[in-house]
């Protein structure tokens, strides 16, 4: 690296079922405006914009970068779209890093977003045929692989989705705010993919989410607390191939490995304060705690079990509520990194942990084949 | 005026939707599985230097990076072991037909290396369906099978040929003879 980079600005949308109070362009405008606000900067003094969102599919808009250049600030700058399916947010963080970190630019805006009402991810995803099985029809079997080779008690499922639908109730941004959900409530909800529960699974969101990323000159002209950057990796795998382990994929492991060793962390669940993981079915949380090496095999459920994830646990995970809160697909990854960020910065308010120096940011995408992580440190 | 009135909303919507009908020529080693598949034969190609069974032939061993060809073909079981599986209740869409909750299962061939995604499992409740199950085949009569939904992208389409996979009633599997091949 031969420049430290740091978040030094973060702006999220309210995310809502439609937000028909405003275009796509205007979405993004609301993340960026809000990002550039908490940076203490204008739209002219960024360098270059990275862009991200999932499938053009799911809106139906083809090729939006096109359309979104003025509205994101791009005319006449530097301006990419990334694209790797639902860890797209976060592989389009770490494209803008890289900007900086490469020393090509000194201040980049990285946005994504999804505006899922505008169309339909389901019919997405099926290609527009009938028998669509959505994203957790795809993931359910290895869910289930998962829960039969751990032994975990099904109650560990709804205990995830009791915590993060609690802790989005703290989140001013959040979609879906059940402040009094239940383990009954989650227990006693429609099953949608076996063995997936309404209340277990994500839903669909509208909303973007901005970043201002900056070198160290940058990071010393802000007044606020900034979020460095310690650790990025991108890595990914065949959705298929035999002897493959989705539950556990290997470009998971590698990549968690490859920001551990970057940012010099040895034993991660001691090391590392809280994680942001992109959790879109509740039982991803036990599965990611293992699956990158958070928790020994078997040991994921049991740190859900005994609260340790809770806010007020030794190693909380998804205080802002996550995926499972709040899902424009797009934007999921980008959300995971800048909370993960926001912990260090102290900017969380009511989802706010005590005395976070080191956070993890994670983002998954395709058969369980994107992986995109990060670690944030206050200093 | 409220942007939140029904009235106004209705303004704001465009029904826009776009059908797109497209051919395509299927690969030299799709075109053979198709021709055998409406014969109700099931062939892979097996990797010259793994060994591993692909079904339907890719043309290649991802895992290896060698080329396979008609030389390498073999024909695989139509029976085999449930490997993984989720019951769906679907949910509407535009296009979207099924109404009832549907199964869509994960089979490894006998003989083949990697499993067929998507297939329906009868014979059995749903309740009762587990993984390691032994299933086989039952194929469409020879008239109603049809190809066109199998393309270039995938495996797709293979249930307008076979109709569903059906437990035999053999004893399970062990786990052990396919927990290297479950997806």
């Amino acid at each position: 690296m031969t420049e430290r980079c740091a978040v030094i600005g973060i702006g999220q949308t309210h995310f809502k079922k439609r937000r028909d109070d405003v275009s796509m362009p205007g979405l993004l405008r609301e993340a960026i405006d809000r990002a550039l606000e908490d940076a203490e900067l204008s739209i002219g003094d960024i360098d270059a914009v990275v862009i991200g969102k999932a499938p053009d599919a799911f809106e139906g808009v083809v090729m939006p970068e096109i359309f979104l250049a003025d509205a994101v600030g791009a005319t006449g700058k530097p301006l990419l779209r990334v694209h790797t399916a639902g860890s797209v947010g976060g592989s389009t963080f770490i494209v803008g890093a890289h900007h900086v970190i490469t020393g090509i630019h000194d201040r980049v805006l990285a946005v994504s977003w999804e505006k899922q009402s505008e169309g339909n991810a389901q019919w997405g995803l099926a290609g527009g045929r009938s028998g669509g099985i959505g994203a957790g029809g795809a993931f359910a079997p290895w869910i289930r692989a998962y829960i039969e080779e751990s032994g975990a008690p099904e109650y560990i499922g709804w205990m995830v989705a009791v915590k993060d639908r609690r802790n989005a109730a703290k989140n001013t941004y959040a979609h879906l705010k059940m402040p009094d959900i239940t383990l009954e409530t989650v227990k006693e909800s429609p099953m949608l993919w076996d063995p997936l529960r309404f209340h277990e699974s994500c839903p669909s969101s509208d909303g973007a989410c901005a970043v201002v990323l900056t070198n160290q000159a940058g990071a010393r002209r802000s007044s606020k607390p900034a979020a460095w950057i310690d650790a990025l990796s991108v890595r990914s795998e065949l959705g298929q191939f035999p002897g493959r382990n989705p539950v556990r994929p290997q470009a998971g492991v590698e990549c968690a490995h490859d920001v551990y060793r970057q940012a010099g962390i040895t034993d991660p669940r001691r090391e590392i304060d809280m994680a942001e993981l992109y959790v879109p079915f509740s039982w991803y949380e036990p599965m990611w705690l293992e699956g990158h090496d958070i928790a020994g095999p078997g040991e994921g459920w049991k740190m859900v079990d005994s609260g340790e994830t809770d806010i007020g646990g030794a190693f909380p995970v998804n205080p802002s509520g996550g995926v499972l809160s709040t899902n424009a697909i797009g934007a999921s990854g980008m959300v995971r990194f800048a909370e993960a960020a926001m912990q260090i910065r102290g900017t969380a308010g009511e989802h706010q942990i005590d005395g976070v120096r080191t956070s993890l940011a994670q983002a998954y995408g395709g058969a369980a084949q994107y992986f995109a992580m990060g670690i944030f440190r206050s200093s | 005026m409220s942007t939140d009135s029904p009235a106004r909303k209705e303004e704001m919507v465009m029904e826009h939707l776009v059908s797109l009908t497209y051919r395509e020529r299927l690969t030299p080693n799709l075109n053979r599985f198709v021709d055998r598949i409406l014969e109700g034969e099931l062939i892979g190609h097996r990797c010259p230097s793994c060994s591993r069974v692909y079904v339907p032939p890719k043309g290649y061993c991802p895992l290896c990076v060698v080329t396979t060809s008609a030389e390498d073909e073999v024909k695989v079981s139509d029976r085999g072991i449930l490997t993984g599986f989720t019951i769906i209740t679907p949910v509407a869409y535009y296009g979207q037909q099924a109404t009832d909750p549907f199964v869509y299962a994960s089979v490894l061939l006998d003989g083949a290396s990697t499993p067929v995604g998507g297939q329906d499992i009868t014979g059995v409740a749903h309740g009762r369906i587990h993984t390691g199950m032994r299933v086989r085949a039952v194929w469409r009569p020879p008239a109603e099978r049809r190809v066109e939904g199998i393309t270039n992208r995938g495996w797709g389409g293979l249930d307008a040929v076979i109709e569903s996979f059906e437990v035999t009633g053999e004893p399970d599997a062990s786990p052990e003879d396919y927990k290297e091949h479950l997806f």
